[in-house]
């Protein structure tokens, strides 16, 4: 307990720079979680932020980004980041409705609700695993194997993807083999690698002539920006000064004008939903805080079904899903990242082994390869207890700015975002990212190891349909499974 | 409101058919060019120049890597900056509710799928509220009447 307070104003301060980094972040379209959480928890570690400080950074990173996503994908039908993949075509039908401002207030408030229901959940779900962790770590191996196969036979390549993770697998053995030989050893790089494979695919596809012929488009895209419309008394529709939106709870009450300035009260959560839809979100959450293995895109489409099957009335219905999907966005990232953490110390799951993953390897100063009997990661370092508050504290950090910026700004950084950023100063900033990291990690070798990985992984997701989640549990599969697999057969 | 980017400019490129789908959004080849070269020259800078300053700077050496990354992961926010400065966004942005034909098939995607559409009073309070307030409840009463029609109601029919 002395520890926790010692910690606890480190761990304040990380989880509000989380909070706002990452509630601006997941405004632009387009930004990977892996590509923008893992790098910059890296730089947290690295700077010899306490492992508190850490851990709550990260976790209001999450949980704010998946708030902040929705606003892209509700108002712009572009998706924030991966899983908001999921919601586009829930957000569409809001749209054509003219309503997506509402499907924005319900998706974050699900967030919201979700994110404090995930936490005691996976927290309870990995104390009631955590006695078999060591049981567990003795099959690691073998469970990242199973584990694999089974993400990826989840994911829309269904047998394909099993198939494809096997040359996946040789891959990377086969690159670490190549840069072990320079006594380079490389673990950020290959995340990276898969996180913006696809962008690295379009960018080498691009320029090869007949590819740049299919690639080629007679017009800019349209985008469709709905209006920030708000109710009115009159039951008509009326557009609102730009900028300024309070939830439909908190704007039940709006003037005949419909002109009703933003709200300067905490917006309520609770009145911007309704029972059936927290309850669908409660349900969800629970629910997909088990499911910690499988890959976070596919739990937050199966939960949208189960949602969406039990709802009569087609508005009713459609909101209900999107509030639900939401939500499931935060209870997968939550639950994925504190059952491995604290039951087991390993990385197993997608989040885990993906955006999770400098919380286990950030070497020098975390380390995880059960196989050499090394785990020294931030589960050695926080307590279940420590755990549960420094994550209830990222929830708090992130609802604190991310929900408030999100019900009340998120038209106008909408409208910033697609009027002034174009899309070649998004592909610069990343492959930025991709040089910088790479370089840093590897020099010349992490260049090409990124480059390599990139095209690959960026080529089974677009020709294999294949996500990321599988990718990273390949990667995982050639570090862990297979020198321990050899291991074991005297190989 | 219509806005296209650089008015002239956009149509020459349009005509040229200039504009490529690239990770999911349209860039202009030459101009994505310049970004990427943008992106590269401004990682770097941040990487090695940021390097040089801080070893400059006396820290300790153990943090000058750490350092590093850091002011690399700068120079790549600067590259977006520089480039968003020189690139508008090739995208035609449109805040038009114009949904005159659109809204009566939005609704009535709505009721696709084994449910239907079911009736107003199988919502919520709540989401009845939000639809008068949006004006919709008629359309929905509409759409209720077409589906009964055909036979594909849902709920409880």
């Amino acid at each position: 307990m002395e520890l926790l307070l010692q910690d606890l104003p480190i761990a304040v301060l990380m989880g509000l720079i989380g909070a706002i980094v990452f509630t601006l972040i997941g405004v632009v379209s387009g930004t990977d979680e892996t590509a923008t959480i893992a790098p910059l928890t890296l730089v947290v570690i690295l700077i010899g932020v306490p492992p508190a400080g850490v851990f709550t950074f990260f976790m209001a990173a999450a949980i704010s980004k998946h708030m902040t996503h929705a606003v892209p994908t509700m108002l712009l039908g572009i998706p924030g980041d991966t899983l908001a993949v999921p919601i586009l075509e829930d957000a569409a039908k809001m749209r054509a409705l003219g309503l997506p401002h509402l499907a924005l207030r319900k998706a974050i408030s699900g967030a919201v609700i979700s994110a404090f229901i995930a936490i005691p959940c996976a927290v309870l779900f990995a104390w009631i695993l955590s006695p078999f962790g060591d049981l567990i770590t003795s099959f690691a191996p073998w469970i990242f194997l199973i584990a694999a196969a089974g993400i990826a036979y989840s994911s829309p390549a269904k047998l394909g993807g099993v198939v494809a993770l096997v040359p996946f697998v040789a891959f990377i053995l086969g690159l670490q083999a190549w840069t072990g030989s320079f006594e380079v050893s490389l673990s950020i790089s290959y995340f990276l690698g898969v996180a913006i494979g696809p962008m690295i695919y379009d960018l080498v596809t691009v320029l090869v002539p007949q590819n740049r012929k299919e690639m080629r488009r007679k017009g800019p895209s349209h985008v469709f920006l709905a209006p920030d419309v708000r109710p009115a008394a009159g039951g008509s529709r009326s557009a609102a000064a730009a900028g300024g939106s309070a939830g439909i709870g908190s704007a039940g009450g709006a003037s005949a004008g419909g002109a009703k300035q933003a709200g300067r009260t905490f917006p309520n959560p609770f009145k911007v939903l309704d029972k059936t839809q927290v309850t669908a979100t409660a349900a969800t959450s629970v629910v997909s805080s088990a499911t910690f293995v499988f890959s976070p895109v596919a739990v937050t489409v199966l939960m949208g079904e189960i949602v969406g099957a039990r709802i009569k009335q087609g508005y009713q219905r459609v909101t209900s899903v999107i509030t639900a999907k939401n939500g499931t966005t935060e209870s997968t990232y939550i639950a994925e990242t504190l059952i491995p953490l604290i039951a087991f110390g390993l990385p197993l799951s997608p989040v885990a082994a993906g955006p999770a993953a400098p919380l286990f390897n950030a070497p020098p100063v975390f380390e995880t390869n059960p196989d050499a009997g090394i785990v020294n990661n931030i589960s050695n370092h926080l307590t279940t207890f420590d755990f549960f508050i420094f994550a209830l504290l990222g929830a708090v950090c992130a609802t604190a700015i991310a929900y408030p910026f999100a019900m009340r700004y998120a038209h106008a950084a909408a409208k910033f975002v697609v009027t002034k950023v174009s899309h070649e100063a998004i592909i610069a900033a990343f492959v930025g990212l991709v040089v910088v990291v790479s370089l840093w990690e590897g020099g010349l070798l992490g260049l090409m190891v990124v480059t390599a990985v990139g095209l690959v992984g960026g080529m089974l997701i677009r020709t294999v349909k294949v996500h990321a989640g599988v990718l990273f549990m390949g990667y995982y599969v050639a570090v862990l499974s297979v020198p321990g697999i050899l291991a074991a057969f005297g190989g | 409101m219509s806005r296209a980017p650089e008015g002239d400019a956009a149509k020459t490129a349009e005509q040229q058919g200039e504009y490529l789908h690239v990770w999911g959004d349209t860039v202009r080849g030459k101009r994505l060019l310049v970004g990427v070269v943008v992106g590269v020259a401004c990682g770097l800078l941040g990487l090695y120049g940021g390097r040089w300053v801080v070893d400059l700077l006396g820290v300790e050496e153990h943090l000058v890597d750490v350092w590093s990354l850091i002011t690399g992961i700068l120079g790549c926010l600067l590259a977006g900056v520089i480039t968003a400065k020189f690139t508008s966004p090739a995208r035609i942005i449109s805040e038009d509710a114009d949904e005159s034909g659109e809204l009566a098939q939005a609704i009535d995607d709505l009721g696709e799928g084994p449910r239907g559409l079911g009736t107003l009073e199988d919502a919520t309070n709540l989401s009845r509220r939000e639809l008068e307030a949006a004006g919709l409840t008629d359309a929905f009463r509409d759409a209720e009447s077409r589906a009964a029609q055909h036979g594909r109601a849902g709920g409880d029919h």
